[in-house]
C-alpha cells in the first residue's frame, strides 16, 4: 500500500536521525578505541598514584642474578623484598593463601638430570618453608587455606613445558595427607584455580582430555568437565567466582562473566582490560583481592631461535625485559607497571593484607 | 657427500622400466655414487637384461653392470652391513620383501626406517600453486627416512609431553611444533648415542651429525614422489588417493593410526595425508627460483616453515607431492594447536661406518 506524503516525511526524518545517531556512535567509539590503542604503551601516572593506596602487596619471581627468588612488593612497586634467597634453589610461580598469611610456589632444586620441580609453601615473609610434593607444579589453594591441589609433573624428567602435567592431587596442611581428585583422566593441566564456592576447578587443557587447546572448568569432587570456551589460556578467578580474567591471546588481558553456578559453567561478556601490540606480550593476569585491579606481567615475544622450550612466559625460563604491571579491571589499558628493572619479573601475585595500618 | 656420477634419476623412463621390473639377485643400494669413471667395465652379472636402473628407481647412468657392482653397488652394500651390525640394526625385509623396495632397517629404538637411495628429480610442479611452479631439477643424497609418522607411543617413550589432541599410541603425535618435532629429534639421538643434530641454543641444523633431523623439503618431495612425476607417488589419478592416504574426505575428522594405508613405491607410509610433516626448512615461496641443485637446505632465514603432505583435514589438492605449506615454527608460541601437524624423521646414512 502507497503511503502518504506525511507518512514518507516522518519515516525520512527518523531514518536521517538514526543514521546521524549511528555515525556519532560510530564515531564515538572508534574515538574511545584509537584512545585505548594509543594507550597501550603509555602507562599511567594517576594509576601509580592510585596504588600508592592501596593496601595489597604483589609477589612475582624474578632473576636478578642468575638465580630465581621471590619477591614482595607493595602494590606500587614500593619496598621490594627478597624473600627466599636460596642461591642453589630457584623459586618460582608463587600463589599466595586466601588470607594472605601463606604462600606456594614452586621449587627447581638440583642441576642437570637430576633436576626436579617440587612444590612448598611458607609463610608470607618468607619464614618456615614446608614441601608439599615432589615432581609436581600448578599449585593453587582451596577457598579456606586449608588444602593445596597441585599437578604432578607427567615425568620424572624435568622439562619447563607447562602442560607436562598428570593427576591432579590435593594436600591438607593439618593432616599432611594427601589425596587424588576423583577424576583420575585430568592431564595436561596447567594454571589450577579453585574457585571460591570450593566445587570447581578452572584451568588451561592442552592436548589433554580431548581437547585441543582451552580453558575447562570441572568438578571439584566430580568427573564432569566443561569447555568455557575463552580463547587463550592462564585463567583466574575474581574473589567472587563471578569473573575470570585470561590471557586473551599473547597480547591481550581478557575479562568475562562467569557463571559457575548453573549445572554447564559458561563465561559470557567477553572485552579486554590489557591490549599490547606485537611484540609486546601480555601474559599471567590475576585479580587484586578485591577484583578492582588485575596484575599482569608484560614483555617482548621471544625472538631468539632456540630448542630449549624456554618461552618467557613458562615459570622459570628468563624473560629479559619483561615486568610485572597492574591495570585497572573497569577501564581498558589503564596501567602502569610496578617493576621496570626487566630482570624477568612473572608471574606475579596479590597477596592480600587485612591490616591496612600493615600494609606500610 | 654430493654425487659425483651420472646417478640423476630420470623419472618417466625409469618408472617406466621400473615398472616392467627388472630382476636382481641382491639388494642393490644405489649408495654411494660412482666414484672413478675409469673403472667402467663390461657385461652383467647382477642385473639381468642389463637394465640401467635401480629397481626401486635410482638410474645407474649408462655404466657397465660389473663396474656397477664393483664400484657402486658392492662397497654399498659392504658399508651397509657393516653399518647394521655395528649399530645393531637389523635389515627388515618384511615390508619390502619385494626386490623393488629400498632396504629398511630397525634402529636401536625399535624403530623403522627405509634407506632413500640417492638420486635426482624435478622438485615442484609446472601445475602447481605458484610457490611449485618453478620446476627444477635437485639431486639428493642417500639418506634413511621414518616408515612411519613419529607416534605417540614415541614420544611417551623418550618422556616428552605428548602434545597430541587426538589420543592413541599408534597415532601420529600432532598438534606439535617446528620447534618441539627438533626436540623430540635430539632426544631420540641422545638415546641412541648419536650426535645431535640441533644446536639447543640457536637451532641451527648440523646436517653432517648422525642423529636425527628433520627431512629438508626436497628430501620430503623426492622421498614423496619415490621415483614418480605425478600429482600423488602413486600417480595422478585422485580417486585413488583414498588408498594411500587419510583426508578430509575419509578421516572421520581425525587423525588414524600410521600405516594403515598403502604405501608409496619406496615402502613409505602416510606421505599423503594424516598429518602434514615439517620438514627442516624455512619456507620462502621464492626459494625455488634460486635453490642450490643439490642438497638444498632451504633459505637461511624466515618466520615460517615449510610442512608437506597435507593432512586429515586437508583436501585433495594439498596432499600432492609438491604441495607446500607453511606455518609458524613455534620459537615464541607454545599453544599452538593445529591438530593437523606431525612429522617424521630422517638421518644420515652412517658413511665412516
Amino acid at each position: 500500500m502507497p503511503k502518504s506524503p506525511l507518512e514518507q516525511n516522518w519515516l525520512r526524518d527518523v531514518g536521517a536521525g538514526l543514521s546521524g545517531f549511528l555515525a556519532a556512535l560510530i564515531l564515538f567509539s572508534s574515538g574511545i578505541q584509537i584512545h585505548a590503542q594509543e594507550r597501550h604503551d603509555q602507562p599511567s601516572k594517576d594509576l601509580l598514584t592510585e596504588l600508592k593506596t592501596y593496601p595489597h602487596k604483589i609477589v612475582y619471581e624474578t632473576n636478578r642474578d642468575g638465580n630465581w627468588e621471590l619477591y614482595l612488593v607493595n602494590a606500587d612497586g614500593s619496598d621490594p623484598v627478597n624473600l627466599t634467597r636460596t642461591p642453589d634453589i630457584d623459586e618460582l610461580y608463587p600463589k599466595p593463601s586466601p588470607d594472605g598469611s601463606k604462600i606456594c610456589f614452586v621449587a627447581d632444586e638440583g642441576k642437570g638430570d637430576a633436576k626436579k620441580r617440587n612444590i612448598y609453601y611458607m609463610n608470607s615473609d618468607g619464614t618456615d618453608r614446608i614441601k608439599v610434593a615432589d615432581n609436581a607444579r600448578e599449585p593453587c589453594w582451596s577457598p579456606d587455606g586449608s588444602s593445596i591441589a597441585y599437578m604432578k609433573g607427567e615425568f620424572e624428567k624435568f622439562t619447563y613445558s607447562d602442560f607436562a602435567t598428570k593427576g591432579l592431587f590435593i594436600y591438607d596442611l593439618k593432616t599432611k595427607s594427601t589425596r587424588q581428585h576423583p577424576n583420575k583422566d585430568l592431564l595436561h593441566l596447567y594454571t589450577l584455580n579453585w574457585s571460591p564456592d570450593g566445587k570447581w576447578f578452572v584451568a588451561t587443557v592442552h592436548g589433554g582430555m580431548g581437547f585441543q587447546h582451552g580453558i575447562i572448568a570441572f568438578e571439584a569432587d566430580g568427573d564432569k568437565v566443561f569447555d568455557l570456551k575463552l580463547e587463550g589460556c592462564r585463567p583466574n578467578l575474581r574473589f567472587d567466582g563471578k569473573k575470570i580474567t585470561w590471557g586473551h591471546g599473547d597480547f591481550c588481558a581478557g575479562v568475562a562473566d562467569l557463571d559457575l553456578t548453573s549445572s554447564a559453567p559458561k563465561a559470557t561478556n567477553i572485552h579486554n582490560v590489557v591490549e599490547t601490540k606485537d611484540p609486546i606480550e601480555t601474559y599471567h593476569v590475576i585479580w587484586s583481592p578485591d577484583g578492582k585491579y588485575v596484575t599482569y606481567t608484560r614483555g617482548p615475544k621471544a625472538t631468539q631461535k632456540s630448542l630449549k622450550g624456554l618461552l618467557p612466559e613458562f615459570p622459570g625460563v628468563e624473560a629479559p625485559g619483561w615486568n610485572v604491571c597492574v591495570a585497572d579491571a573497569a577501564q581498558r589499558n589503564r596501567w602502569a607497571p610496578i617493576t621496570t628493572d626487566g630482570k624477568s619479573c612473572k608471574q606475579p601475585s596479590w597477596v592480600v593484607v587485612k591490616d591496612k595500618r600493615a600494609a606500610r | 657427500m654430493k654425487p659425483q656420477g651420472p646417478v640423476a634419476f630420470r623419472q618417466g623412463k625409469e618408472l617406466a622400466e621400473r615398472q616392467k621390473g627388472a630382476e636382481v639377485k641382491h639388494f642393490p643400494v644405489c649408495y654411494p655414487p660412482l666414484r672413478q669413471p675409469n673403472e667402467l667395465a663390461e657385461g652383467s652379472v647382477f642385473l639381468k637384461k642389463s637394465r640401467k636402473v635401480c629397481p626401486w628407481g635410482a638410474s645407474f647412468g649408462g655404466r657397465g653392470a660389473i663396474y656397477q657392482f664393483l664400484v657402486e653397488i658392492a662397497p654399498c652394500g659392504l658399508m651397509l652391513a657393516i653399518f647394521l651390525s655395528f649399530v645393531g640394526c637389523q635389515k627388515n625385509n618384511h615390508a619390502g620383501s619385494s626386490a623393488r623396495l629400498p632396504p629398511t632397517i630397525t634402529t636401536k629404538g625399535g624403530l623403522e626406517m627405509v634407506l632413500v637411495p640417492t638420486g635426482s628429480f624435478q622438485m615442484g610442479s609446472p601445475g602447481g600453486k605458484e610457490d611449485e611452479r618453478s620446476v627444477h631439477t635437485v639431486t639428493v643424497d642417500s639418506f634413511l627416512m621414518d616408515k612411519y609418522e613419529v607416534t605417540q607411543a614415541e614420544f611417551d617413550r623418550l618422556q616428552l609431553p605428548n602434545p597430541s589432541h587426538f589420543k592413541g599410541p599408534t597415532l601420529p603425535v600432532e598438534q606439535v611444533t617446528w620447534v618441539q618435532a627438533a626436540v623430540y629429534c635430539n632426544a631420540r639421538s641422545k638415546a641412541e648415542g648419536l650426535t645431535p643434530c640441533y644446536n639447543e641454543d640457536t637451532a641451527a641444523c648440523d646436517f653432517q651429525a648422525d642423529g636425527y633431523r628433520l627431512p629438508t623439503e626436497a628430501e620430503w618431495e623426492y622421498a614423496c614422489r619415490a621415483g614418480t612425476d605425478s600429482d600423488f607417488g602413486f600417480g595422478s589419478d585422485v580417486r585413488k588417493l583414498g588408498d594411500y592416504g587419510w583426508l578430509a574426505d575419509n578421516s572421520s575428522k581425525k587423525t588414524h593410526p600410521v600405516g594403515e594405508k598403502r604405501p608409496n613405491a619406496w615402502g613409505l607410509f602416510d606421505m599423503h595425508g594424516n598429518v602434514a610433516e615439517w620438514c627442516n626448512d624455512v619456507y620462502d615461496k621464492d626459494y625455488y627460483r634460486a635453490s642450490p641443485a643439490e642438497n638444498p637446505h632451504g633459505p637461511a632465514d624466515g618466520k615460517e616453515y615449510v610442512l608437506r603432505g597435507g593432512s586429515w583435514k586437508s583436501p585433495a589438492e594439498a596432499l600432492r607431492s609438491s604441495s607446500r605449506l607453511a606455518e609458524s615454527p613455534g620459537f615464541s608460541d607454545a599453544c599452538l594447536a593445529r591438530d593437523a601437524i606431525g612429522f617424521r624423521c630422517v638421518r644420515k646414512v652412517p658413511i665412516s661406518q
